[in-house]
C-alpha cells in the first residue's frame, strides 16, 4: 500500500494520503515562489487593499479631530489564523499613532492576547522615540466572554467616541454589536475577518472592509518585504493548482473514469 | 545587554519552538506514528497550561490598572466593581476548593453568579442584535444601483419564503427558487471565501516557519 511507510514504521491516517501531498506541494510551491522572489526571477505585486490604504486616512481624521483610535483584534486567542495578522496591522496603527500623537485604544477578549499586545505597542511607540507616550491603561482586556466584550466595547465606543474604528481579527456573533456601536459613535470604521457569516455584517456597517483572505495578506501587503510578498506568489500558483485539478476532475468524472476521483480521496 | 533581553531568547527561541510545533502537530495530523502523536499530544495540553498562566498574568495586568485608576481617582466606582467582583470571585472560588474540595464547576455560589447574573446578561445582549440586524439591514437595503437592487429583491424573497405567508401567497416556487439561492449560489460564494482562506493560512503558517511573520511575538514592524 502506497499508505504505507514502511522505511520509517509510520502510516497515512486514512483519507489524508493526498491531502498531505497537496499541504506538501503546496509548500513546496511557496517555497520556490520566496525563492525566485528573493532572487528577482519573478516580481510578484498585490494588488490595492483599499482598506489598507484607508488606515493612514483614519489615523489622519483621528489626529486632526484630536480623538483617539480604536482598535481590536477579536475575540480570538494568539492562536487563531486571524489574530496573527490583526496583531501584525495593530503593529502598524500604532506606530502610526504614535507618529502623530494619535490616542491608541487598543482592545481584546482574550487573555492570550494581552502580553504580546502590551509588548508590541510599547515597542511601536518606542521606535518612534514616544515611549513615554505608551499608556498601558489604553491595552484594555474588556472580558473574557463572548457578548460581555461586545457590552464592553459598546460602552467603551459611546463613551470615548473615536474618531477611527479598526477590528481586523477573528470575529464571530458579536460583529455587528461592535461595528454598529462604532457606527453610532460616528467612527470612520475598517474592518476584515475570515468569517464569512460575519463579513456582510461588516459590509453593511463599515466603511471598509477586508475579506477574507485579504485580511491574512494585509501583514504582508504593509511590509512589503519580497520574501513575504514571494509567499502571496506561491500562494496564487497553488490556487492555480487546484482550479486545474477541478477543471480535469469535473470533465474526467463527466466522462465516467472515477480514478482520478479515488485518487483524490486517498 | 543581559541574556534575558538578548535577540536570542526573545526572537530566534520563540521562533524555533514555533516552528517545530507547528510540524510537529502537521505531522501528527497525518501520520500515524507514536512518537510523532504522543509528543504532539504532550504539546498541546501544555499549551492549555501555558494558555492558565496567561490568564494569572492578564489577571494581575487589569488588577494593576484599575487598582491605579482607583489610586488616581478615576473611574472608580466602576474599577472598585470590576476589582470586587473579580478577585471575591476567585477568592471564594479558592476558599471552596481547598477548604472544602468543591470545585468550581459544583459550588453553588459560583453556579449562581454564573446562572443568575453571566447568563442573563449573555442572553439580553445576544438578543439584542436582532434590534442591530433591523437597523443594519435597512441601511443595506436600499436600491441605490443595480447591484443594491438584486440583494434587495432576492433578500426579500427569501425573507418572504422562509415566512409561512411566501408559501401561502406564491406556492413551492419560490421555497425552490430560495433553496436553489441558499445552497447553490451563496454556498458557491461562501466555498471561495473559505478555499481563499485556507491558502493564506497555508502561506501565513510558512512565513511563521520562515521566521518572516512575527506578529504573534509582538514584533511584526522590524
Amino acid at each position: 500500500m502506497l499508505s504505507n511507510l514502511s522505511f520509517i514504521g509510520s502510516s497515512f491516517r486514512s483519507g489524508y494520503l493526498m491531502p498531505s501531498v497537496l499541504l506538501i506541494t503546496s509548500v513546496v510551491l511557496v517555497g520556490i515562489s520566496i525563492y525566485l522572489t528573493i532572487n528577482r526571477v519573478i516580481k510578484p505585486t498585490i494588488r490595492r487593499l483599499p482598506a489598507i490604504d484607508a488606515i493612514d486616512e483614519a489615523v489622519g481624521r483621528c489626529a486632526e479631530l484630536g480623538k483617539p483610535l480604536h482598535y481590536c483584534p477579536g475575540i480570538g486567542a494568539i492562536s487563531h489564523q486571524d489574530s496573527i495578522p490583526g496583531l501584525a496591522i495593530g503593529a502598524y496603527v500604532a506606530r502610526k499613532c504614535a507618529e502623530l500623537g494619535v490616542r491608541f485604544i487598543f482592545t481584546f477578549m482574550n487573555a492570550t492576547i494581552q502580553p504580546i499586545a502590551m509588548d508590541m505597542i510599547q515597542e511601536a511607540y518606542t521606535l518612534v522615540g514616544k515611549a513615554d507616550e505608551f499608556r498601558a491603561d489604553d491595552v484594555i482586556w474588556l472580558s473574557p466572554r463572548q457578548f460581555a466584550f461586545a457590552t464592553g466595547l459598546v460602552g467603551l465606543l459611546s463613551r470615548e467616541r473615536p474618531g477611527a474604528s479598526l477590528l481586523l481579527g477573528n470575529y464571530a456573533a458579536e460583529s455587528l454589536i461592535c461595528t454598529e456601536a462604532g457606527f453610532r459613535a460616528g467612527a470612520i470604521q475598517i474592518a476584515g475577518c475570515t468569517n464569512s457569516y460575519q463579513i456582510p455584517y461588516f459590509a453593511t456597517t463599515c466603511d471598509y472592509v477586508l475579506i477574507s483572505e485579504e485580511l491574512q495578506t494585509a501583514g504582508v501587503y504593509i511590509s512589503k518585504i519580497p520574501e513575504q510578498v514571494g509567499t502571496i506568489q506561491g500562494q496564487d500558483y497553488i490556487r492555480l493548482l487546484i482550479l486545474l485539478l477541478m477543471i480535469v476532475g469535473s470533465i474526467v468524472y463527466s466522462l465516467g473514469i472515477k480514478s482520478l476521483d479515488a485518487f483524490l480521496k486517498m | 545587554m543581559s541574556i534575558i533581553n538578548s535577540e536570542l531568547l526573545r526572537r530566534y527561541l520563540p521562533w524555533g519552538i514555533a516552528a517545530f510545533l507547528i510540524i510537529l502537530t502537521m505531522a501528527d495530523t497525518v501520520v500515524i506514528e507514536p512518537t510523532i502523536n504522543s509528543l504532539a499530544s504532550s504539546a498541546l495540553q501544555s499549551s492549555t497550561v501555558v494558555g492558565a498562566f496567561v490568564v494569572i498574568i492578564s489577571v494581575l495586568l487589569i488588577s494593576r490598572i484599575h487598582v491605579r485608576r482607583v489610586s488616581r481617582k478615576r473611574t472608580v466606582i466602576e474599577s472598585s466593581v470590576l476589582l470586587i467582583s473579580m478577585w471575591g470571585t476567585l477568592v471564594w472560588g479558592f476558599f471552596r476548593l481547598f477548604g472544602a474540595g468543591v470545585g468550581p464547576t459544583s459550588d453553588t455560589t459560583i453556579l449562581n453568579i454564573f446562572d443568575m447574573i453571566v447568563s442573563p446578561g449573555d442572553s439580553t445582549v445576544f438578543a439584542i442584535l436582532a434590534f442591530f440586524i433591523a437597523s443594519a439591514a435597512y441601511r443595506a437595503f436600499r436600491a441605490r444601483n443595480l447591484d443594491s437592487a438584486i440583494l434587495l429583491v432576492v433578500a426579500i424573497l427569501c425573507m418572504l419564503a422562509k415566512a409561512p405567508i411566501g408559501e401561502t401567497i406564491f406556492g413551492l416556487g419560490i421555497v425552490k427558487l430560495t433553496d436553489f439561492v441558499l445552497n447553490v449560489a451563496n454556498t458557491a460564494g461562501r466555498r471561495v471565501f473559505l478555499m481563499a482562506m485556507i491558502l493564506a493560512t497555508i502561506a501565513l503558517t510558512i512565513r511563521i516557519i520562515l521566521g518572516y511573520e512575527r506578529g504573534w511575538m509582538g514584533r511584526a514592524t522590524e
